[in-house]
């Protein structure tokens, strides 16, 4: 559930291309729980227990899934070599009546 | 019963009767498009629920309506008539440019605009303001998360299940059973905003004392014209809107409707008004994100964000306006 392509997840993927640590899903669930936080004194007192549960909710999933983004070590993406490309395709023929190498 | 307050009573049942139209799409369109019941089938089973809200759920958003965001003395017909002219009219302006809109929201700051223009700031209750301010941002964030929360769960418990084919079945049926309850829970809410508008003429008129709750015929009526705007128009919407999600699977769906139909719950029992369309939104973005965020439309969650900016306060001006000749004659 990590939201990213096999070869691009894990934090060290993500610290590599110079991003958060965590995914984009983890930070999404911690500003939605902070704006459900951020409700609470405007709730009437009777009805703050929703905003307080909603939050709750949304912080559990939010250390649930920034866990799992910086538990994943993936494969920074800056370490891999590219593939090295040949100047040409295939080594010249020798001249005619030369051997193969 | 003056002809002038039989008419403003007839434009807030028409008020209903579109929302109906309108709404209808969000609760059956995953059922539709899962292809568990027909478009025709899929709209009398979500007006039925529509019209049997009043049976389980309380008046407690009419009273709202009625009670809780203006004074109650404010309320005359001109005032209410303006008020509903603002919400309807900014509910055509937003459709005909494209921009996004709330039609619960247009009539609270519809109501509101009308009741300022009347009678000044003073008029407004801010608690109740500030109440389904609140709730217009979180419920679409309960929304979400119940969403969530409630596929992550159904996936725990069949991850291990191997007949997909047959799993796929059973969350059909269950399709019908979410699909019910956000009906009951749209009825329960939208069709309340109409009694609670007729409610506040009828104080407003003297025919009811200012303690009054909601009379019967007040409800039937209401939920009739909700009920009837799902049957009449409502399948055409859903055909469109129900091929735009064939993402959703039965699983997902059932999800989404379930967590959208507690909030719905939730807040029709604490009398708050909101947003059915906003819920659902919310929750259909709780379980995309349970896949990966780019497999959410953000197009949708932003165009929410900004009807939660635009629709108060437009509103709340065509009504100030709308208002206006009243206040000169």
């Amino acid at each position: 559930m990590s939201g990213e392509a096999p070869h691009q997840a894990g934090a060290r993927g993500r610290r590599a291309r110079g991003r958060p640590a965590i995914g984009r899903r983890a930070l999404f669930f911690w500003i939605a729980s902070l704006v459900c936080l951020g409700l609470v004194p405007a709730m009437p007192p009777e009805l703050r227990w929703v905003a307080w549960a909603t939050a709750g909710i949304g912080l559990f999933w939010a250390v649930l899934l920034s866990l799992e983004d910086l538990l994943t070590p993936g494969e920074p993406a800056d370490l891999r070599l590219p593939p090295v490309a040949p100047d040409v395709p295939f080594s010249p023929p020798p001249p005619p009546g030369k051997p193969r190498d | 019963m003056t002809p002038a307050l039989f008419l403003v009573i007839l434009v807030a049942l028409s008020f209903d009767f579109f929302n109906g139209f309108h709404d209808a799409a969000n609760s059956i369109a995953t059922v539709v498009s899962t292809r568990v019941l027909t478009p025709t089938l899929a709209v009398i089973w979500a007006a039925f629920f529509n019209f049997i809200a009043f049976l389980i759920f309380g008046t407690k958003v009419a009273a709202t309506i009625a009670k809780g965001v203006v004074q109650p003395d404010v309320f005359t017909t001109a005032v209410i008539f303006a008020g509903l002219v603002g919400a309807i009219a900014w509910d055509v302006f937003t459709w005909f440019f494209g921009l996004p809109t709330s039609s619960s929201h247009a009539l609270i700051g519809g109501m509101g605009g009308a009741a300022v223009a009347k009678s000044g700031w003073g008029s407004l209750i801010a608690d109740g303001f500030r109440k389904i301010a609140v709730f217009i941002v979180l419920s679409p964030i309960i929304g979400l998360f119940l969403g969530f929360t409630i596929l992550v769960g159904v996936m725990w418990l069949f991850h291990r299940y191997r007949r997909v084919d047959r799993l796929n079945k059973g969350f059909r049926r269950t399709q019908l059973v979410s699909a019910a309850a956000f009906s009951l829970g749209h009825g329960a809410n939208d069709a309340q905003k109409t009694m609670g508008v007729i409610l506040a003429l009828l104080i407003g008129a003297k025919l009811e004392p200012a303690t009054a709750s909601v009379p019967l015929w007040v409800v039937l009526s209401a939920h009739a014209a909700i009920g009837l705007g799902t049957l009449s128009g409502g399948w055409r919407i859903v055909h469109t809107r129900g091929s735009k999600i064939t993402k959703l699977q039965p699983a997902s769906g059932t999800s989404a409707e379930t967590a959208a139909a507690a909030t719905l719950f939730l807040t029709a029992h604490a009398g708050i008004p909101v947003s059915t369309t906003h819920t659902i939104t919310g929750a259909i973005v709780g379980v995309g994100s349970t896949q990966r965020l780019s497999a959410v439309r953000w197009g949708v969650a932003g165009r929410v964000v900004w009807a939660w900016l635009l629709t108060i306060p437009g509103s709340f001006a065509v009504a100030w306006l709308v208002y206006l000749p009243f206040k000169l004659l």
